[in-house]
């Protein structure tokens, strides 16, 4: 069963990254859609291979709508995500070990002004392929923070750590292509309510 | 929609765990306070429209990639 779910791909048509060939791992049912976005209910994650740490939420229901994503962690070690019982349960979470967290970042004209949604952060179980935006209780956590300058940082330290080893450098080829959850680390920033 | 008429003081109880009082009225502002269980998420009505409008506006990412990722690593 679990074979034939993996050989099986499907080609899906979108505005900014043209065709996509997806295998079944890299699609992420939404059942509440994003906010805003409700009748959207499945997605997968590009990497432009831009190396900006930038990926981007893509839509298989709507090609042209994606919505850039980072990882906090980038920008905010502190961040913290908490999940009451019922998001639990909505993003079939057993145990939160297995889930990821996004911020979607607005960028404007000026790319340097850009902003995170530290508010409504979008969570994905990695082993359900289930994601759903969540609401935080934290006054502190804005809808546009500031972060340029965070990621900015983060990108020059890869940049010369990859220096270092440039034995590694000739073997990464950076190209547009999605992202399979199987591939991606749970983060450690989710935590219960 | 269940409406139900409240006096300064009195509260309304939702399910055994959560608690709405009317602590305040003054004019056209009632200030409430809210009694439940900490996994409760309560957010004002504004809140997820101001997220709807945030998320529309970050699916409206300038065109072209090239343009941001040259920003960003520039």
């Amino acid at each position: 069963m679990e074979q034939i779910r993996e050989e099986k791909t499907v080609i899906v048509k979108t505005g900014r990254f043209g065709e996509l060939q997806l295998k079944s791992e890299e699609i992420i049912f939404f059942p509440e859609g994003i906010l805003g976005f409700v009748s959207l209910k499945k997605f997968c994650l590009v990497d432009p291979g831009d190396e900006t740490l930038i990926l981007w939420l893509q839509s298989l229901d709507d090609a042209k709508v994606a919505f850039p994503v980072l990882e906090p962690k980038v920008f905010k070690s502190d961040y913290i995500v908490k999940l009451s019982a019922q998001e639990l349960r909505q993003l079939q979470l057993s145990t939160i070990n297995q889930s990821i967290v996004f911020t979607i970042i607005t960028i404007p004209k000026d790319v340097l002004q850009m902003t995170a949604n530290l508010k409504a952060p979008i969570v994905i179980n990695l082993k359900e392929q289930v994601g759903k935006q969540v609401i935080l209780q934290e006054n502190e956590y804005t809808l546009k923070h500031l972060m340029f300058k965070e990621l900015k940082t983060q990108l020059t330290t890869i940049q010369s750590n990859k220096g270092r080893m440039d034995q590694e450098v000739a073997t990464t080829e950076s190209k547009q292509h999605a992202v399979s959850l199987k591939s991606m680390l749970p983060c450690n920033q989710i935590q219960t309510l | 929609m269940l409406v139900l008429t409240r006096k300064l003081g009195e509260s309304i109880a939702i399910d055994d765990h959560i608690k709405i009082v009317v602590v305040q009225i003054k004019g056209k502002q009632v200030r409430l306070g809210i009694k439940a269980p900490k996994e409760t998420k309560i957010h004002r009505e504004e809140v997820y429209v101001a997220i709807q409008e945030q998320n529309q506006e970050a699916s409206h990412a300038p065109s072209s990639l090239e343009d941001v990722t040259k920003a960003i690593k520039g």
